[in-house]
């Protein structure tokens, strides 16, 4: 990329503070997942009953709980779990998304076909959907990733369906079939790379609303186990305590209402940044 | 009848101004048709709204200049606040006849809210007059097509009614922007035929804006040429088209391709247009003039009138010599 | 079939499937076509919207399979086959500067985009020279190979696309309306370039516009069409000045002359073409012909020979 490129890319974030706000709430996320064991100052498993429920002081910043463990610990460490189900279901809604749309615009009797089954579930709210599949297949980590995912595949399936159709009138498209090219050429440089930037998009407001679902499935114990500290669980937990110990509810369900709403606000900046309008004032038509 | 007065449309910040339509200045009588021509990017189509008050907001806005509507000062004015201070008869027609129509509406809808708007009947009366106004574009059937959407419409039809519509407002100037230029050559002809004839029953003027020099010799009484924001010249369309005096004119004209020539090769101006904000001092066609001298470049150049109502933004212009 | 033709179209016949108001009609954009092309020859394909001269063009770059007819490209019959070798011979230069670039790919892949699908290019090396030359060939600088689109004037986007058709070299150019996007001054730029390819390459054009000012200025011969047939076919010079067909006169005389003194307007009163929906029995040009008679509203005129110019007129009172 060069550097005009890289500025570009900037640009919409700089342009709007509160997006950079998201950024670096962002960043910190991923800081605070990739490097938890040294940033937490105590062990989140570790149980001190003669400190428990102690509100936020000095020495836990975030307070403890029922068990004396320290929240914040505990909060820095759901950020992995955040971090896994998110790109994971990300990575899923891609994998299956991309296939699927791009293919059913190409080839538009098999396309009819597998919309068709792709609308079929739809028609489920997604959660619905997600707590049928657990309850068919179990709660796990891996087991909630595929069922907050297939939802998320049917929305990215769409937006890859209606873009691929579209993309096969460009004339580029057209100039590349009357030199010859076959269907995976034209899937393979020409299609695919103008996913790219639509997808990033849509990828940062998956990943936001993946905290949400995963955040569900925790707190009615059919996501991560209860014993693997993530903010849904840690929600579920303070139900009891709500009058006591009021911080329990709130730094974990803080942390996934900031999580969703940066990945919202750098999503909206990525838009700007694909914006058509945005990108012709580097442009020259005539 | 409307008097544009060194007109200078610029975009940016008020510190740093780009200009894209420069010291522009035209007159347009009764019943006249002033044809603006020029290639993509010279500022004419900013030029018109600027004039018709329909600039986009947020962007390019009037820095400098008036415009005079039956002497009245209307620069500052939208449209809508035209109308109410009874100076609404200017009206506009556009190139894409098919986004200028709303596509869900029937057509006869269409101009008798023009109707309503202007003349303040509505109902029966309204689409009365909205027949007449189609009778008078020339549409056939116009009773029938009153009730059809713009969708079932060739584009000369459409084009009739985007006519009909500017003419609810009994203009007295009618701009038009490139109104041809999507049109078959053959249906084209039809709708030119058609505007000169309104303006001359209607006693209306016209500012006509195209690229097009054949359409220009066909329809226009006066023509200026613009360049870079900027009219370079301007004169009687025979005048223009006998002796044009401007380096820009003469190349526009040499370069075309027209039916008699039959050169093995096309005469060509070297270079693209300056990108708006990358004009310096000195002529803005310096750097693509084949008879540049060095003053040129440094010198803004000087508006001569080279002949009665003649007039060339040129410290060298062409001697008028050769008569084509 | 011509003997010494590079390019041989017998009688094509093309139709689409359009849906309207839910239901579903054919329509047929080219109604049996049949023009050759002769080696290094340009001929131009004029005519308005809807005539179905830009379908001619893509039937025979393979974007459009044809109902019947036969196209040959030096005597080998090539209909329906998409064999890959006549892919590097026949190549299409698209109009619209704008949108016949990838936006994401740079000028250098675009240009060479024919080579890599069909495996031309040996080496790395190889193809970067490839680039560089053919570049320097349109007049744009071998840097231009690194840009991107969006850093192009839309002369200059012609101009890759026209690289693009030539590397490498092929036998045939369709030219589908190349400078009708363009300004005048630039036009004359583009068409020049183009002329110079075609000798320099050796190239045999088809012409495709609705511009009969270009047309005149590029063309040995012109093919004149109307509601999908060929109604008139002669020499550049023949067909501007002396036109026989009513719908060539027409469309001569409607041309906009830059002459003051020439003025048409008015004088000419011609109807509009009918729908591609409702063909009219009989000749397509009858309901609008100043000479029609009952012969042509129920009888088709064929394309016949008139004169020993190699002139051909389809139309029953000329």
């Amino acid at each position: 990329m060069s550097r005009d490129g890289a500025i570009l890319w900037l640009k919409p974030f700089i342009a709007r503070p509160i997006a950079l706000l998201g950024l670096g709430i962002l960043l910190g996320t991923m800081l605070a997942a990739t490097f938890a064991p040294w940033l937490a100052p105590y062990d989140p498993y570790a149980i001190d009953p003669s400190i428990r429920l102690t509100p936020p002081n000095a020495l836990h910043w975030f307070g403890t709980d029922q068990f004396g463990r320290d929240t914040l610990s505990r909060v820095i460490h759901s950020a992995r779990m955040a971090l896994l189900i998110g790109s994971g279901v990300v990575v899923f809604a891609l994998a299956t998304g991309v296939p699927i749309g791009v293919l059913s615009a190409l080839f538009p009797r098999l396309g009819h076909l597998l919309m068709r089954m792709v609308d079929v579930l739809m028609a489920f709210p997604s959660l619905l959907l997600a707590l049928g599949l657990i309850v068919v297949l179990g709660p796990s980590v891996a087991n909630a990733i595929l069922a907050i995912g297939l939802g998320y595949m049917t929305t990215t399936t769409r937006i890859v369906y209606g873009l691929t159709l579209r993309l096969r009138m460009e004339t580029y498209v057209e100039a590349s079939r009357s030199m010859g090219a076959g269907t995976a050429w034209l899937i393979g440089k020409h299609i695919l790379p103008n996913l790219v930037s639509p997808l990033l998009v849509q990828a940062s407001f998956v990943f936001a609303f993946a905290q949400l679902g995963a955040a569900s499935l925790d707190f009615l114990g059919l996501g991560a186990p209860p014993e693997i500290p993530s903010w849904g669980n840690m929600l579920a937990e303070s139900r009891t305590f709500i009058t006591r110990a009021p911080w329990l509810l709130f730094f974990p369900g803080m942390m996934i209402v900031a999580t969703a709403f940066s990945l919202n606000l750098v999503g909206d900046a990525l838009r700007d940044r694909l914006d058509p309008r945005f990108r012709q004032l580097f442009s020259e038509k005539g | 009848m409307l008097s544009v007065r060194d007109l200078t449309v610029s975009l940016g910040p008020e510190t740093a101004p780009v200009d894209i339509v420069a010291g522009v200045s035209f007159e347009l009588g009764k019943g006249e048709i002033l044809g603006l021509v020029g290639e993509s990017g010279c500022g004419k189509s900013m030029t018109s709204l600027a004039v018709m008050g329909l600039l986009p907001q947020p962007g390019p806005r009037i820095r400098a200049g008036r415009v005079l509507l039956e002497g009245c000062d209307v620069t500052q004015l939208q449209p809508w606040q035209r109308v109410e201070a009874g100076r609404g008869r200017m009206a506009m027609i556009f190139q894409e006849p098919m986004t200028s129509l709303n596509p869900v509406r029937r057509i006869g809808d269409q101009i008798a809210e023009a109707v309503r708007v202007h003349d303040r009947l509505s109902g029966p009366p309204a689409i009365d007059r909205a027949r007449e106004l189609l009778e008078q574009v020339r549409m056939p059937d116009p009773a029938m097509q009153l009730s059809a959407y713009p969708h079932q419409l060739s584009g000369g039809q459409r084009q009739r009614v985007m006519i009909a519509i500017a003419l609810a407002c009994r203009p007295q100037v009618l701009i038009a922007d490139e109104p041809t230029t999507a049109l078959d050559v053959t249906i084209q002809v039809q709708v030119l035929g058609l505007l000169r004839e309104l303006c001359n029953r209607l006693d209306m003027a016209m500012l006509f804006i195209t690229h097009d020099m054949g359409v220009i010799a066909q329809l226009a009484d006066r023509v200026s040429v613009m360049y870079a924001g900027r009219i370079v010249e301007t004169a009687g369309v025979e005048a223009l088209f006998g002796r044009p005096r401007h380096h820009y004119t003469r190349g526009l004209m040499d370069c075309m391709p027209s039916r008699n020539s039959g050169a093995r090769r096309l005469p060509t101006i070297a270079g693209q247009p300056p990108a708006p904000g990358t004009v310096g001092a000195g002529c803005v066609f310096a750097s693509r003039c084949a008879a540049v001298r060095e003053t040129c470049r440094t010198a803004a150049p000087p508006r001569a009138e080279v002949s009665r109502g003649h007039d060339v933004l040129c410290a060298f212009p062409l001697d008028g010599g050769e008569p084509r | 079939m011509n003997g010494n033709a590079v390019l041989d179209i017998r009688d094509l016949k093309v139709s689409f499937s359009v849906r309207r108001a839910g239901r579903k009609y054919q329509v047929r954009a080219v109604d049996g076509v049949s023009l050759s092309l002769a080696e290094g020859e340009v001929l131009g394909i004029v005519g308005e919207s809807g005539c179905g001269k830009t379908t001619v063009g893509r039937s025979i770059v393979g974007l459009v399979r044809p109902d019947s007819g036969t196209i040959s490209f030096k005597g080998t019959d090539m209909t329906g086959a998409s064999l890959r070798d006549m892919r590097l011979n026949i190549r299409m230069v698209f109009q619209d500067p704008y949108a016949s670039l990838n936006p994401r790919r740079t000028i250098g892949d675009s240009v060479a985009e024919a080579g890599d699908i069909n495996g031309f290019f040996t080496s790395r090396a190889g193809r970067s020279a490839a680039i560089a030359a053919t570049l320097t060939a349109v007049g744009l600088d071998p840097s231009f190979a690194a840009r991107y689109p969006y850093e192009l004037s839309g002369g200059q986007r012609q101009r890759a696309g026209i690289a693009r058709t030539i590397l490498p070299s092929p036998s045939i150019v369709i030219a589908d309306e190349p400078v009708s996007a363009l300004d005048v001054s630039v036009q004359a730029q583009v068409l020049n370039l183009m002329m110079d390819l075609r000798e320099q390459l050796r190239l045999s054009m088809l012409f495709i516009s609705h511009d009969l000012g270009v047309i005149g200025q590029i063309s040995n011969r012109v093919a004149v069409m109307y509601m999908g047939r060929i109604v008139e076919q002669a020499a550049t010079r023949t067909v501007l000045d002396d036109p026989r067909h009513p719908y060539t006169r027409s469309l001569v005389a409607a041309i906009p002359k830059p002459d003051p003194s020439k003025r048409i307007l008015g004088a000419i009163e011609t109807g509009e073409p009918p729908s591609l929906f409702k063909r009219p029995r009989g000749c397509a040009y009858a309901p609008r012909c100043p000479i029609a008679s009952d012969r042509c509203q129920v009888e088709v005129p064929e394309l016949r020979s008139a004169g020993t110019d190699g002139r051909a007129i389809a139309c029953h009172n000329v």
